[in-house]
């Protein structure tokens, strides 16, 4: 992709969020009273004009990348020798969306302590780790050892699980 | 109460050995931070926050000033044994620091960079102790209006952390001001963004955005793109720095650290610029200025007196006024307001004892710094060596667990991971986090003091130029403005880059 399309697209997105809030956001998402003595004081007069300097942005960013010449190519990633563009990239970007979501969702079944376990030892597979041995034994210390501390030294009432429930 | 009055009390404090433990422990951790190349200063600092949590208010802040500080030495390390700054103020310790190295006397190179640091962060110490409080009597007249007009000039600071394009730190800052209104509007208790949702009503959680924005997107960069520590580890070599020639360069590093403490304590202007700057000083001043960039010592001393003159000197702004200096006093501000403290001139009518104790400690800081810093220098192979395969995975886990333990709320885990994934997103897009998080920290302050202003004019926005102070602050403003618009036009749109190693992340 070029700079000039990236930029341009950039600007539209930016732009098109800025409208997304004036026309749905703000209107459907703030309850303002009718009794605001002033304008300035209504509760969505901040937001209101964030929006408005929002889109004004990305307004003047369309407009700056439009003025670009067109063809110049976007730098290549930083990579270091022999990395060459990984194929997976974008699927092990995804992997790891998804497993912070099932992280999230787990938390209450299984408790924060074998969901983080197991969230870790997930990264491992995703990344394929060197190491996966160690990786496997830091999956289950780390968060004991994180259990243990919040738990009973900082007063922390960590989650539990309902399966494995631990002291 | 005197100076010295409130000095002793702050002493007092200070003088328990579980100030000087949480200290050591925080400068070790920072050092460590620092040193692996992948973590900052910034993603140590947000780390160990939650982790503070369960520490009384003074062994907190404490703890987490010494991994800043810590953090901006540590960086210095691989900076010159593998050419990988460990944070953007590094880079200009790298431009003799590595040549040295390849000589064999990167021993020489880092103790320089040590004694250095120590004296830079000493004397910006000695400044944040004489100046702060005399910048704090002044600020004890402010009133809202003064405050508005002082957090928005604050807010151009924006285009010191905005890296190459002030636009994208504009829309990033925005962003980050339209996030903090979520929640009950203060005046009207009514719901702002939360949609129904009870768990927004509060706003969002500061450390879950803070975390998610700063050492998430380094963990989906990795995931994207699994990759060793290429570089080659130089030797420490036999030599090790002289007294002499520490003496030598003591000129260039007095120099460096006034103009940290200059520059830093100046919002928005950080540790990078300053660096440079001295480093460009001592090349103009110095006899040996054909050999800087070719392994000069001196250089080294110059960078590192810059970079670490600015550490005390960003905490003026921040415990005189309550605006952050840069991102990492921007989220230890969010620390003291945890820990029950608001940074800013009562502070120092109200808990003195807390603040000249913060002193104290970070005046001892530059000494425990200068021990825990050349243990660093010897075990830095061993730092290096943690594989980033291991590392990353259980910097997740801390964020959970220390995410979690702020509010005791799974919610804020998952704002934390969505911030993550925007964080992810600015990262490939080139939108700087750190203007996100100070709108983010900022708004809040912005809108409160002038939607107050206005209740106590009663609607008239005359009273935004009621006073000298305001009408100072609303200058201040426009020329950095004025400023802000005439450097934006003269700078072009960069290459786009898909990875994050330009864009600022403090």
């Amino acid at each position: 992709m070029s700079t000039r399309t990236h930029e341009l697209f950039l600007g539209l997105l930016v732009t098109g969020l800025a409208g997304l809030l004036l026309a749905i956001a703000i209107p459907y998402g703030i309850v303002s009273p009718k009794s605001a003595r002033s304008l300035f004081l209504a509760p969505t007069f901040w937001p209101t004009i964030l929006g408005w300097l929002l889109a004004l942005s990305g307004a003047v960013m369309v407009c700056r990348a439009w003025m670009l010449p067109d063809g110049e190519e976007a730098a290549a990633p930083e990579t270091g020798p022999g990395d060459g563009p990984d194929t997976d990239s974008t699927g092990h970007v995804a992997a790891f969306a998804l497993l912070l979501v099932v992280y999230f969702l787990a938390i209450p079944l299984l408790g924060m302590v074998w969901t983080s376990a197991l969230a870790f030892a997930a990264l491992i597979a995703i990344t394929r780790s060197p190491h996966p041995v160690l990786g496997l034994v830091c999956a289950f210390v780390l968060p004991l050892v994180l259990y243990g501390f919040f738990n009973h030294v900082a007063g922390v009432a960590i989650p539990q699980g309902q399966i494995v429930r631990l002291p | 109460m005197s100076f010295l009055d409130q000095l002793s009390m702050g002493l007092a404090l200070v003088a328990q050995w579980e100030s000087l433990l949480f200290l050591a422990l925080g400068i070790a951790i920072g050092v460590i931070a620092g040193a692996i190349p992948g973590m900052s200063a910034t993603m140590a600092v947000a780390i160990a926050l939650p982790f503070t949590f369960s520490l009384d208010p003074i062994f907190g802040i404490l703890m987490l000033l010494g991994v800043y500080k810590g953090g901006i030495f540590g960086g210095s390390i691989p900076a010159i044994l593998i050419r990988t700054p460990g944070t953007p103020a590094s880079s200009a310790t790298s431009l003799d620091g590595y040549p040295m190295a390849e000589r064999g006397e990167a021993g020489k190179a880092l103790g320089m960079a040590l004694y250095a640091s120590c004296i830079a962060d000493f004397v910006s110490n000695l400044a944040l102790l004489f100046f702060a409080g005399w910048l704090a009597s002044f600020a004890l007249s402010f009133g809202p209006p003064e405050f508005f007009t002082l957090i928005l000039f604050s807010l151009t600071i924006i285009a010191g952390v905005s890296g190459d394009s002030m636009l994208k730190g504009m829309v990033s800052a925005i962003l980050g001001l339209l996030l903090a209104t979520v929640g009950l509007d203060l005046i009207y208790g009514t719901n702002r963004f939360t949609f129904g949702s009870s768990d927004l009503m509060g706003g969002l959680n500061f450390i879950a955005v803070l975390i998610g924005l700063f050492a998430l997107p380094e963990i989906f960069a990795f995931v994207r793109q699994p990759r060793a520590l290429a570089a080659k580890v130089q030797s420490l070599g036999a030599r090790s720095v002289t007294l002499a020639e520490v003496r030598r360069c003591l000129k260039t590093i007095f120099r460096g650290s006034l103009i940290g403490v200059v520059l830093g304590s100046i919002p928005g202007i950080g540790a990078a610029p300053s660096a440079f700057l001295s480093y460009a000083e001592a090349r103009r001043t110095s006899p040996k200025r054909e050999n800087f960039g070719k392994g000069e010592i001196e250089g080294v001393a110059a960078a590192e007196a810059g970079n670490n003159g600015v550490a005390g000197a960003t905490l003026i702004p921040l415990l005189a006024l309550g605006v952050p200096g840069d991102v990492i006093t921007a989220i230890i501000i969010g620390a003291f307001m945890i820990h029950g403290l608001q940074p800013g001139p009562m502070m120092f009518a109200t808990n003195a004892d807390i603040v000249y104790a913060l002193f104290v400690g970070l005046i001892l800081s530059s000494f425990l710094l200068f021990a825990i810093g050349g243990v660093a220098i010897r075990a830095f192979r061993y730092i290096a060596d943690v594989p980033k395969s291991l590392l990353l995975p259980g910097v997740l886990v801390l964020c959970v667990y220390g995410v979690y333990a702020v509010n005791n709320s799974v919610f804020d885990i998952a704002v934390m991971f969505a911030t993550g994934a925007l964080g992810y997103a600015m990262m490939l897009t080139r939108i700087p986090p750190a203007p996100f998080l100070i709108g983010f920290i900022l708004g809040p302050l912005l809108e409160n003091n002038f939607r107050q202003s206005l209740v106590m004019s009663g609607g008239s926005p005359e009273i935004f130029v009621r006073s000298p102070i305001t009408w100072f602050f609303w200058a201040l403003t426009a020329i950095s403005v004025a400023l802000i618009i005439k450097g934006a036009l003269n700078t072009p749109v960069p290459p786009v880059q898909r990875t994050q190693k330009t864009v600022q992340r403090g």
